[in-house]
């Protein structure tokens, strides 16, 4: 280590980071590791810059430097990063592709000071941010070359603009925005296998659109040099005007809306680069319809007129969350012949897991990070017209019905039982859990990643193509084509990763959230039906009102308690006299089921009350449910059932008293489909 | 580059324009997509049906309503148009289209659209300007027909110019005096615009260059410079606010709307707004027409390239576009009309906005309007926000437009 400066001194600032360290194995790390610090040792000497002399710090996938304050700027953006390049290519060539190096470095300059956390410095901030930013990245990511350097607006200024050996015009204007940082910087890649600006262009453009590739044009270059020279005369350009770009529009789901749309506008900006005349290719529209599920039902339709103001333009491309979804839009698409889709790769992978505030996590998985559904108490409410609140809420049925066959009669009972429990509480708070995907969960404040012991379900991100026989359309195809290469890239599977979801291989990104395990959970083997868990847990969520008539007989009383006990903290149950006039009574006080308790014969019951009231009998007396017994036909006229509970034929009671409270769970909370 | 490649794109389109063919006499249904009907009572769905109640049952019209935000509008028409191109004929055709008055250049270059004969729908009786919006660059060739104008207005907190006993601007000068020293007096916000980076941001940008008599069009010119500069002084002395770099018309519209600004630059839509629940200066706000040219704004009618009815749409156009029918939208819906008469017929057109549309001006139409306007409002927004920048960025931003107007 050099000197350490105790006061603020002028200082040049370095980072370092080697594209992509984080998804190598440790292996390769160690070994590049070794030759990041042997190849910036010889280039700082090669460049006249003693590598003892400099302040340098570890920072796992890079390196932080300080040049001494007696080291002319010049020497350190002239000479440095050729010198690199020549010692990583040296370095590179003797390698396998796994343990090579590629290059991100920032240089900025200003006053740095050293406090007990180390060295600060707002210029040091901004080197890392720059360091971090999109337009560095790309550079790497869209090209082959080993190295890409950034410098800040200033020192660009400062250094590099009155330097002409500097080689100002090699640098080209970029727009950054990470984190506190907003404006520009200046971005230079080495002999990169990226095109370089056309000499003579005093400046880059701010565009982050890339250069077309004259050079491959050779004569069209000319060419068009003359058309500049000529542009206020009357001379017709040599190149030929661009066609206009195929629009393409990409449906999304909410989850991913962000980091696909950011994708798709930067393959937007670069289509001019696939082109030999440098004309943009394709115009991108990415939008999430008014929710998943209305796209999805938009979808299945075949995009109807109405669908157009309420979801939106008709999707080319739809990125929804899980496959469980397409497979739900194919079932409804089987009638129509003007819309098919074609399930192509998935672009991402998320699991379903648990976000849980430290105390919970300490409670229910106190050790592996892994807890049982069964402990799972006070879920957050879970939205259900999202793809991933699909996916939690089949992970929640699907544990506590012990599997996904949703046609039971016991099942609109116990799915009510979760979906009675789910709070509106802040998640990871106390003991308030949140299921959703990984990405989510780990985007949450004090949330804390679980993972399903049993198993977890998995969102695959498919991406599908939606095909309109009637109407095809060859140039988009091979957009649509590009579109999905470029999501399954080395660097779009980074944005992912970044954004929290895993790529394609599981690998998890670089900054994980509290719990994120890198490994690949154990999944849950489940294809739900989409329309068909959508439907049973709306219809379990429904806040419902029931009113019960009984005759005041001790069972009576004790399975109106048991009623009662079925009752969420968002429904109600009212009392109404067990009269001529009860199913009435329990309308007028908003009920939406009448239940009719009787030890003793009941007295006939008018079925003249007109809405949607379902009625279920029970009666405690041999014959109560007979044909033309009056319970019976009062739950016959209002689509309900009628049980009798007596011991009989050996069969106890118990279960006679199950099947009545599933009945009225039945009418309360199953799907009316 | 600008000037030689618009006519050789149009050049290209009217090569591969078909010469007299059966579909430019067709007759038959035809599908008809205009934007959502925002009218109170749905009066262009009205429209059609008086349409389809006069029309013969082989000509009846089928109204498809498009995405809401324009975005996704444009999207829609330029992907169907896209998949329908070289064909006729489909069902899935949209034969007439309602096409933002800045879509038209780009959707004939693209051919789209079906050229149109001046005489047949009588443009000589039709605003020349918005005309010429409509027209190829080099104003040969007629691609839709103007239906509705647009022009901004300046809305002013009249309560407080009473006050001060002041009238309400007639200069960007004026406008500027009174926003720095009563808005301040007053602890109000001087002026609010749209000044977000998008299509806004052109609009109000080239409203203050024209209002220092400069032109977007001339970057290099000093009264150019001068009237970016204007804006960019604006959010310098504090008159205009800093949180108005992020404003769009409904978020310019609020903070007026809340009480918070002297002056706010906005479309006629806003006014019926300012008086509705909740606003803070229900009665309390006055409107002018600008004191300086407006960006005109405006929808026009086209025929789609695919139709193969088109004497059927045309007919359609000729009656959405008649006279009556237009003095109709504006009585009921509060559209200006493109027909010149209309605004000579008193208690039509109210005067502000009479005023402000006949002192309009167009944003000059290209078939790479999007790429241009794109290039331009980087630029300006990154002016906004480095105030230094305003020379160097002017010239940078000649540089890009050279290139944006090739497509490229």
């Amino acid at each position: 280590m050099g000197t350490q400066p105790q006061h603020a001194v002028h200082r040049t600032i370095v980072v370092v980071d080697v594209s992509a360290f984080g998804q190598r194995l440790r292996a390769p790390q160690e070994e590049i590791r070794r030759g990041l610090y042997a190849a910036l040792e010889s280039a700082f000497d090669d460049s006249g810059l003693d590598w003892s002399a400099t302040h340098h710090e570890d920072r796992g996938d890079g390196v932080f430097v300080l040049v001494p304050p007696d080291v002319p700027k010049s020497r350190v953006v002239g000479g440095l990063p050729h010198a690199l390049l020549g010692e990583v290519r040296r370095y590179n060539a003797t390698r396998t592709e796994d343990a090579r190096i590629r290059l991100r470095m920032a240089v900025t300059a200003g006053e740095v000071q050293h406090d007990e956390h180390g060295v600060v410095g707002d210029e040091v901030t901004l080197a890392f941010r720059l360091l971090d930013s999109r337009p560095l990245r790309e550079a790497l990511g869209r090209s082959t070359a080993v190295l890409a350097l950034i410098v800040s607006d200033r020192f660009y200024d400062d250094v590099v603009r009155p330097d002409p050996a500097m080689a100002p015009e090699s640098f080209r204007r970029v727009a950054v925005d990470v984190k506190e940082v907003r404006g520009h910087a200046w971005l230079h890649v080495p002999e990169a296998g990226v095109p370089r600006p056309k000499p003579g262009k005093r400046r880059g453009r701010r565009r982050r659109r890339s250069k077309p590739p004259w050079a491959r044009l050779g004569l069209a270059a000319l060419l068009v040099l003359a058309g500049t020279a000529n542009a206020f005369g009357a001379t017709p350009p040599a190149v030929p005007p661009c066609p206009p770009p195929v629009q393409l529009n990409v449906l999304v789901s909410a989850e991913k809306e962000q980091v696909v749309r950011s994708l798709a506008l930067e393959l937007e900006n670069d289509s001019g680069r696939h082109n030999p005349l440098g004309c943009r290719e394709f115009n991108a529209l990415v939008y999430t319809g008014s929710s998943d599920q209305a796209a999805a039902e938009a979808l299945g339709r075949g995009w109807q007129p109405g669908d157009l103001t309420e979801v939106g333009a008709e999707p080319h491309v739809w990125l929804p969350d899980t496959t469980a979804e397409v497979r739900a839009v194919e079932t409804a698409l089987r009638q129509r012949a003007d819309v098919r889709l074609h399930r192509r790769e998935g672009v991402a992978i998320s699991p379903v897991v648990l976000g849980a505030s430290a105390e919970l996590a300490a409670q229910i998985a106190p050790q592996d990070g892994e807890f049982r559904w069964r402990d799972v108490r006070r879920p957050a409410v879970v939205d259900t017209s999202s793809g991933v609140g699909l996916a939690a809420a089949t992970a929640l049925a699907h544990a506590e019905l012990g599997g996904l066959y949703l046609e039971a009669p016991n099942v609109p009972r116990l799915l009510h039982g979760i979906t009675a429990r789910t709070t509106a509480g802040r998640p990871c708070a106390g003991d308030v859990a949140l299921v959703a995907s990984e990405q989510a969960v780990a985007d949450v404040e004090g949330c804390r990643v679980l993972y399903p012991g049993d198993g977890a379900l998995v969102l695959d991100h498919p991406f599908v193509e939606v095909e309109r026989p009637n109407r095809p359309n060859p140039r988009r195809q091979r957009i649509v084509d590009r579109f999905l290469a470029h999501l399954l890239s080395p660097y779009a599977q980074d944005e992912f990763k970044r954004a929290g979801f895993r790529d394609v291989a599981w690998n998890v990104g670089p900054r994980t959230g509290p719990g994120v395990r890198p490994g690949r959970p154990r999944p849950l083997p489940v294809e739900p039906d989409a329309r068909a868990v959508r439907e049973a847990w709306e219809a379990a969520s429904r806040p419902r009102v029931i009113a019960v008539a009984r005759d005041g007989s001790a069972e009576a009383n004790l399975f109106a308690t048991r009623v009662r006990a079925l009752a969420g903290p968002r429904d109600r149950v009212v009392d109404v006299p067990l009269t001529e006039g009860a199913v009435q009574a329990g309308v007028e006080q908003g009920a939406h089921v009448v239940v009719l308790v009787s030890a003793a014969p009941a007295p006939p019951i008018p079925v003249d009350v007109s809405g949607p009231v379902r009625v279920v009998a029970v009666g405690f007396t041999e014959g109560a449910c007979a044909a033309s017994a009056p319970l019976s036909e009062a739950a016959r006229a209002y689509e309900g059932q009628c049980h009798e509970i007596v011991a009989r034929n050996g069969s106890g009671t118990t279960q006679r008293q199950e099947d009545a409270l599933d009945a009225i769970a039945r009418a309360a909370w199953g799907r009316t489909t | 580059m600008i000037r030689f490649l618009v006519p050789l794109m149009v050049l290209l389109a009217a090569c591969t324009t078909p010469v007299r063919d059966d579909a430019r006499e067709g007759t038959g249904p035809i599908t008809f997509v205009d934007g959502r009907d925002t009218t109170a009572d749905g009066r262009v769905r009205e429209l059609v049906d008086r349409w389809n109640a006069q029309a013969s049952r082989r000509q009846q019209v089928v109204f498809v309503e498009m995405p809401t935000s324009t975005d996704a509008h444009r999207a829609q028409l330029t992907a169907r148009a896209q998949d329908l191109a070289g064909g006729r004929g489909s069902p899935d055709c949209y034969d007439v289209m309602a096409v933002d008055m800045v879509w038209t250049a780009p959707f004939a270059a693209a051919g789209h659209l079906e050229p149109l004969d001046p005489a047949e729908f009588d443009v000589g009786r039709m605003l020349p300007k918005m005309v010429r919006a409509a027209k190829s660059p080099d104003g040969r060739q007629l691609w839709a027909i103007p239906w509705r104008g647009d022009a901004g207005l300046l809305y002013y907190r009249k309560d407080v110019l009473e006050a001060e006993g002041v009238e309400p601007p007639k200069t960007w000068n004026e406008m500027r005096q009174q926003a720095i020293t009563i808005a301040r007096r007053r602890g109000l916000h001087g002026y609010v615009g749209q000044f977000r980076r998008y299509e806004g941001l052109i609009v109000n940008m080239a409203e203050a260059v024209w209002a220092h008599g400069g032109d977007l069009e001339r970057l290099d010119a000093p009264e150019t410079k001068a009237g970016v500069r204007a804006v960019v002084d604006g959010f310098a002395e504090g008159w205009i606010p800093r949180e108005a770099r992020d404003y769009d018309e409904q978020a310019s519209l609020e903070a007026f709307r809340s009480g918070g600004a002297l002056f706010l630059r906005n479309w006629p839509y806003a006014g019926p707004v300012l008086d509705t629940p909740g606003s803070q200066v229900i009665d309390k706000w006055g409107v002018v027409a600008l004191p300086w040219p407006s960006a005109l704004g405006g929808w026009n009618l086209a025929v789609s390239r695919c139709s193969a009815n088109q004497k059927t749409a045309r007919a359609f156009i000729q009656f959405l576009t008649r006279d009556d029918n237009q003095r109709r939208m504006e009585q009921l819906a509060g559209w200006a009309p493109t027909s010149e008469a209309l605004y000579e017929e008193p208690n039509l057109v109210p005067r502000p906005l009479r005023d402000s549309l006949l002192d309009a001006r167009v944003r000059r139409p290209s078939p790479h309007y999007d790429e241009l306007t794109g290039v331009m409002q980087e630029s300006l927004h990154h002016v906004l926000e480095n105030p230094g920048s305003v020379d160097q960025s002017l010239e940078q931003l000649a540089d890009d437009l050279a290139r944006a107007a090739q497509g490229r």
